[in-house]
């Protein structure tokens, strides 16, 4: 395989994290924390990144090797178990991506077509983008990673002059409460980010690449949520199910550009299904390390339909996909807060 | 009701009809985890679309999870 440059992992992380962060999370988050949402997300982001601190500490004690080869070689049965654990983890991500994703097109785009077809006309693309592999992946984010970055920066820019700045006061007035609920909702998103360290080996990932990747989502997801804040205020975009679509309706780029939102969902669509797509390759690729037999490309397809299957058997409706956010942070701590800290207490080279 | 699951079967018959080759030619484990999830998936998508009164995951889950949410 070719080179993986700091810039891939980088970019790999921001889109695995702030995609499917910024359609589903600012609502609910809007509506705890009020105008001060951000710091929820900023508190989430602290504690992830502590962890991400101990597992690519873990990690370096293994040199060349990611963290699911060392813990599947280092404790065959222990290790193999965590790695187990994990890939549990991240199909249930991926499962949720799939639902999201699926309501998201049939309330907003389709609405006439049937969830089932939308549902597998997504997971069909997201099977066969995992099945290309790490290069795959890592070429699609090289393109749509940087491409995201530039138009959530020059969204602000446009609807400037329609920011209503009344609603995020008072300034310095904070309800921790609403900020430490709103940073237990977002937690299970932003931690997606402890990934870097399972897929890319100590030789490639540095910690400061895992924090390039943090600090840069964490500016995306917080001007996507001041900007809601100014445009649309916290009641109403507190009730919205899609408040960062709503957001993107407002833009208007004088008489040139009328509908700019299908231009910003058209570059932000295929990004979700890589974001997927990295979902169902760690899933596979997490498989191959505990059973290295198994070809991780072949089960990309059988995967990818098992998800599809658990969408609809996870997940009630759209309203138990938002609802659900409270008790997931619950399962999300023990593999993000955790496993991490148990990884870095028992994770050593064996003694010769 | 039978339609909606000729969806499943087809794309599951298109997987197996695509992957078939490459499949007989790598270890046997391969084969028998690609039946073993395109089976699971079948038995749990019937479940979830075909049955009156299917106890869903999250639900389940939620009402398990709900006491140690301190918000």
């Amino acid at each position: 395989m070719q080179k993986i440059t700091p810039r891939q992992i980088v970019l790999l992380g921001v889109t695995y994290v702030i995609n499917i962060t910024m359609v589903n999370m600012p609502g609910q988050v809007i509506n705890t924390a009020h105008q001060h949402a951000y710091l929820s997300y900023i508190l989430a982001a602290a504690v992830v990144l502590a962890m991400l601190f101990f597992l690519t500490r873990s990690s370096m004690r293994f040199p060349g090797q990611d963290l699911f080869q060392s813990l599947a070689s280092r404790f065959p049965f222990i290790g193999k178990g965590i790695v187990a654990l994990y890939l549990l983890f991240f199909f249930m991500i991926l499962v949720r991506d799939i639902r999201i994703m699926a309501d998201f097109t049939n309330v907003v785009l389709l609405p006439i077509t049937p969830i089932l077809i939308i549902s597998l006309c997504i997971t069909a693309t997201v099977i066969y983008i995992a099945r290309g592999g790490a290069r795959t992946l890592l070429g699609i984010t090289e393109l749509y990673g940087p491409t995201m970055i530039v138009v959530v920066i020059l969204m602000p820019i446009i609807v400037l002059r329609d920011f209503d700045f009344g609603w995020i006061k008072p300034l310095f007035f904070v309800q921790w409460k609403g900020v430490a609920e709103g940073g237990w909702l977002s937690i299970s998103y932003i931690g997606q980010m402890i990934i870097l360290p399972f897929i890319f080996s100590s030789k490639d990932f540095k910690y400061k690449y895992g924090l390039y990747a943090m600090l840069i989502s964490l500016g995306i997801l917080t001007i996507l949520i001041l900007m809601t804040i100014l445009l649309l205020g916290v009641h109403v975009a507190g009730r919205m199910m899609y408040p960062s679509y709503e957001l993107v309706r407002q833009l208007r780029i004088t008489d040139f550009l009328d509908r700019f939102d299908l231009f910003v969902v058209a570059l932000w669509y295929p990004a979700v299904l890589l974001n997927m797509a990295i979902s169902l390759y760690i899933v596979c690729y997490g498989l191959k390390s505990v059973i290295p037999s198994v070809s991780g490309k072949m089960m990309a397809a059988p995967v990818g339909l098992f998800a599809y299957s658990c969408a609809f058997w996870f997940y009630q409706n759209s309203i138990e996909l938002f609802q659900f956010n409270r008790e997931w942070t619950v399962i999300a701590l023990f593999f993000i807060v955790v496993l991490p800290l148990l990884i870095f207490a028992i994770h050593r080279p064996a003694k010769a | 009701m039978i339609s909606i699951l000729l969806i499943y079967i087809v794309a599951a018959v298109i997987i197996l009809a695509i992957d078939h080759k490459v499949i007989r030619n790598l270890p046997k484990v391969n084969r028998w985890f690609t039946y073993l999830f395109l089976l699971c998936g079948m038995a749990i998508f019937t479940y979830s679309l075909q049955f009156r009164h299917v106890v869903y995951a999250t639900v389940w889950l939620g009402n398990w999870l709900k006491p140690l949410v301190p918000f």
